[in-house]
Formats: structure tokens, sequence, C-alpha cells
């Protein structure tokens, strides 16, 4: 299957879950997407073989609320069934609406609070080199998530130890919940901000998934920041320009299906 | 106890390679020894305590048991949610170690101070809370956890010299430390307040004292043995009323149908707006009066 047609594949079984589920955060997994099919199917060592064991590549989804993306990667990885993701948010099911790592096989890490998987990550990277293991750790976290200090206490840990196992990912959609992260909490100079806390920064500016494969496979001395310009809620229309999609509550069947119809449309 | 800490860590932790030790910008000096020792498995990271239990959290992901230290408040306070989350809810084998429990830092102010820590830590999933009283006891508690999966706060007191259990002591979770023999009255406490209780009843022949090491999990048994034992019981702590040991102990009677009188002293519920010593301050609220008067009674 080629990336275009999986990258709608996930994002249909997104759409599925969320309907199913009646709830969720659509648009914040859209916007990791791609992110997500180039570690998952062109960098990370992490298959439905190896999640439990010593030797997977750790992958922590510090953006918890994007999760629906991650489930369907995992669904689509065979690590637990696609069925799984129809019950999502049901009572006593495996899914819910931020990831439970004790509960779901290859969730590296609960998150849904922000500004916590940094840290966890940076934990993780120090202890594999004092076990002078090999193993890649990425972090993925969030644009409005890195308004949380803690974040940035983090980074400065990552410089103090030159983790140069670690490269975290920006979700730069430039959406937070509230409003344009311009407007809510602005970040810029975010380059600069990065550099100074003694990462070495790079850019996806043109989101394919060509493009972010090529700059994780770039390595550094330092701990690696690759900014993603991303798009909240690509593929379907209404979901990047409205703001109040970021978590949205049950729609009706009709309104499922125009979406799906909008998402086919975008990948023809 | 401070000393006896890092005494301890310097004797466990360079023998088991699955331990680091964490800190937060402190002990200039004091902690040379100890890194020499055991290499990249010490870690001293800034002040930075919510980044700092985290990143202990996702070093225990990877099978170290990990002691993290530092002063009370900033330990327990600013790190809650990483706490709560990343080492309560994730049952994750980090050791909280807070220097200076209750009013050990006194005299620098309301900031310093934790007199509702225990209150905090029985709110956090799957922990341990531990009250040590003397230098063998917190050796001991080190070494058990050491060995042991799952979290725990230990909080720590002043006083180096302090000494109340043999040398030979064993700790045993589920048990309690009878230091002077069973009466129909007796003094049940821990940390500080045990001090101030054996200074002034240690010569008394109507009074018990029992030290309780271990608020969680709660060791029942033993203390259901006190409480049937007693017909009145003087319970003073470092700490306010809200989930104090005085609460478990009323619960626990409760729940058994036990009646015995059970008379608590403990701090208020406000800001402590005071410098001073421990003692001092614990004198201004009444402490020792309160001790004296029972003994009179």
């Amino acid at each position: 299957m080629s990336d275009q047609k999986l990258e709608l594949e996930i994002k249909k079984m997104i759409l599925e879950s969320f309907h199913h589920g009646g709830r969720g955060h659509v648009p914040s997994a859209f916007s990791i997407t791609k992110i997500l099919i180039s570690l998952y199917c062109h960098y990370l060592n992490l298959d439905k073989n190896n999640y439990g064991s010593d030797d997977r590549d750790r992958f922590i989804l510090s953006k918890g609320h994007g999760c629906l993306a991650l489930y369907a990667m995992l669904a689509h990885k065979e690590i637990f069934s696609k069925e799984e993701l129809l019950k999502f948010c049901h009572f006593n099911s495996l899914l819910g609406g931020h990831p439970n790592a004790e509960k779901i096989p290859g969730v590296e890490y609960s998150s849904g609070s922000l500004g916590h998987g940094l840290s966890f990550s940076v934990g993780i990277a120090k202890a594999l080199k004092i076990k002078k293991k090999k193993n890649k750790v990425v972090c993925l976290v969030g644009d409005g998530e890195i308004n949380e200090g803690s974040v940035w206490e983090a980074l400065l840990s990552a410089n103090l130890h030159q983790l140069d196992n670690l490269t975290i990912l920006v979700d730069y959609n430039k959406v937070q919940s509230f409003g344009n992260v311009k407007d809510v909490m602005p970040l810029e100079p975010l380059e600069d901000k990065f550099k100074s806390f003694g990462m070495a920064v790079s850019h996806v500016e043109d989101l394919k998934i060509s493009n972010i494969n090529n700059e994780l496979q770039k390595t550094s001395s330092a701990p690696r920041v690759i900014i993603c310009h991303t798009l909240k809620g690509e593929g379907i229309d209404e979901m990047e320009k409205d703001f109040s999609w970021h978590h949205k509550g049950k729609i009706s069947e009709e309104k499922y299906q125009e979406l799906v119809g909008k998402l086919e449309a975008t990948y023809a | 106890m401070r000393s006896q800490f890092y005494n301890t860590m310097l004797e466990v932790l360079p023998r088991l390679e699955n331990t680091i030790f964490i800190g937060s910008d402190l002990g200039a000096g004091t902690l040379d020894e100890l890194k020499e020792k055991i290499g990249d498995r010490f870690i001293m990271e800034g002040v930075n305590e919510s980044h700092m239990v985290t990143m202990a959290s996702g070093l225990s992901s990877e099978g170290f048991t990990v002691f993290c230290s530092t002063i009370t408040p900033f330990l327990l306070r600013r790190a809650y949610e990483h706490i709560y989350l990343d080492v309560g809810c994730r049952n994750s084998s980090v050791k909280l170690m807070g220097n200076g429990g209750g009013l050990v830092y006194a005299p620098l102010g309301t900031t310093h101070l934790a007199i509702e820590d225990i209150h905090l830590m029985k709110g956090i999933p799957n922990i341990r809370i531990y009250t040590p009283s003397d230098k063998q006891q917190i050796d001991a508690i080190i070494k058990f956890e050491a060995k042991t999966d799952g979290p725990c706060y230990i909080r720590m007191i002043k006083g180096k010299d302090k000494s109340y259990l043999p040398e030979n002591y064993v700790f045993d979770p589920q048990n309690i430390d009878i230091l002077k023999d069973l009466k129909d009255t007796n003094i049940i406490t821990y940390g500080e307040t045990l001090s101030i209780a054996n200074e002034i009843y240690k010569d008394s022949k109507v009074t018990g004292l029992v030290n309780i090491p271990v608020i969680k999990p709660f060791p029942e048994k033993e203390v259901l043995k006190v409480l049937e034992r007693s017909q009145k019981i003087f319970c003073p702590e470092v700490h306010i009323k809200e989930g104090s040991l005085y609460t478990d102990l009323i619960q626990l009677a409760q729940e058994k149908k036990i009646e015995c009188e059970i008379i608590p002293w403990h701090l208020p519920n406000q800001k402590i707006d005071l410098y001073g010593s421990e003692r001092e301050i614990l004198n201004h609220f009444g402490i020792t009066d309160f001790l004296k008067r029972n003994i009179d009674e």
C-alpha cells in the first residue's frame, strides 16, 4: 500500500473510531497522521513482534489527545484488532480518549496531561545511555503543549545529558484549543528558542511523508528537534478551518458519511 | 537523618547496579563520594522538580530503581501531578526521598514547610508512605525499598544522632515499634513528636510509647492490638489534622468498634507565619504543654 493510500485508510479509521465513540479529537489526529506513518512504516524498529521487548525503539506520544491516530496505526500494524477501534470510549473498552500504557498494547506512555511526555522520554533516553543501548527514542509534542513549563525543563535536561538518541517532533499546526497559536500563546521565534536550549533544530516545511523520512534519517550529536509544519484537521476542509472541531461530540450517520466522502475526495 | 540517608545510599547503590540516584541541585560537597562510586547512575538535575520526577519514572521504565531526592515541599507540592500520574498511576519504582518533612526547615519560612505531606501522599495510588524516626529505621527502610518494586515516599526529619531502635533493628512494613511497654494510656506517634514525647515520658511508669514507621499501607493488625489494649491514646504529630495518623486511628477504632479515647495534637491547617526552630514553633502551638498536661493527668 502506498503511503498516500495508507494515510487515507488511517484517517478513515480515525473517523470511524470517532463516530462509534461519539467523541474525539479528530483534527489533532489528522494533524499527526503523516508523522506516524513515517515513524511506524519507515523509521522505528517497532512492530507486532517486538513491541513488548527491549529491542524496540521507543515512541512517546506526549500530546495524548492525538491518540486516535496512534490507535489506528497500532491496529494497522496488527498490534491489536481493528475491532477495538469501534469500541472507542465505550465502557470497559481497551481504547479511551487518552492512551493508557498500562492497558493498551504498543502504547509506551500514558499521556493526556500535557507537558509530561518529554520528561519521560528524557528518562528513557538517559537510561538507554547508561545501559549502552542504541535504541532510538522519539517524542511527539504538540505546539499548544509546549506552553507547559515542564517541556522547557525537559529540554534543559536533554541538553545537559547530550541525548543524541532523542528526537523530538513538534506537531506545529499553529492552532491550539482556543484558537491560533500566534493569538493564544505566541511561540515564535520557535527555532531560536529550541536552538538556545542546545537542540539541533530542523524543519519539515513541505509536509510530505518522504520529507519527514529524510529528516528523520539525519543524525546529530545534540538532541534533535524536528519542527513539522502540519495542518490541523488535514484532509477535511471544515476541520481545517473551524476551531470548534478540536474536540467534538456525536455526529449523525449522515454527517459521518459526508465526512468520509470528503476524505476520499481529498485523497482521490 | 539526612546524613544517614546518604550513608545508606553510599552502602547500597554501588552494590545494586539497577539503582539510580537523582537529585535537583542539592548537596554540594556531600555527594561527591556517591557520585564517584556510581558514575553515570548519579544524576544531578537543576531546579526542575516536576521534570525530575517524570524523568525518574522514565528511568524506572527501563528497569532501574530510582532514588529521587530533594527538599520535601518542592518534591511533593510542585511536582504533585507528575507524582500522581507518572509515579503512582504507573506504579513506578521511584523512591521519593523528601528532605524536611513537617517543620524541619522552619527557619526558612512557609515555602519550605511540609506539614501536609502525608495527606498529599495518601492520595497517590500504589505509593507506600514511611515516617522513620531514627537512623536505624531510615537505613532499614531504604534497604527494604531498594529491593522492592513500586513507589514510596520517605519523610525525612532532622536529628542525625537520634536513636530509639537497636543497632540490629530489622524492618518489617507490617510492624510497629513498642518503645515503652503498653499501659492503659499510650502515646502513638512518629518523627519529631516521638522525640519530644520520649524526652518527656522517658521515666514514666504509666504511659506506653509507640512509634509508627509506616502510614500507608497502614499496619492495621499491630495498631489494632494497641487500640484494644488502651483506654486512652495521645497522638501528637507535626502535620495538619487532615490525612494524619490520627485520622487513621479514629477510622480503625470506628471500623472495629473499639472504645478507646484518642486525643490528637496537630498543627492548624493554615499558613505558618513564624520563623524560628522547629521546636520553638511546635512549642508556640502547644506541643510541650499538651504532652506535659497529659502526664500530669
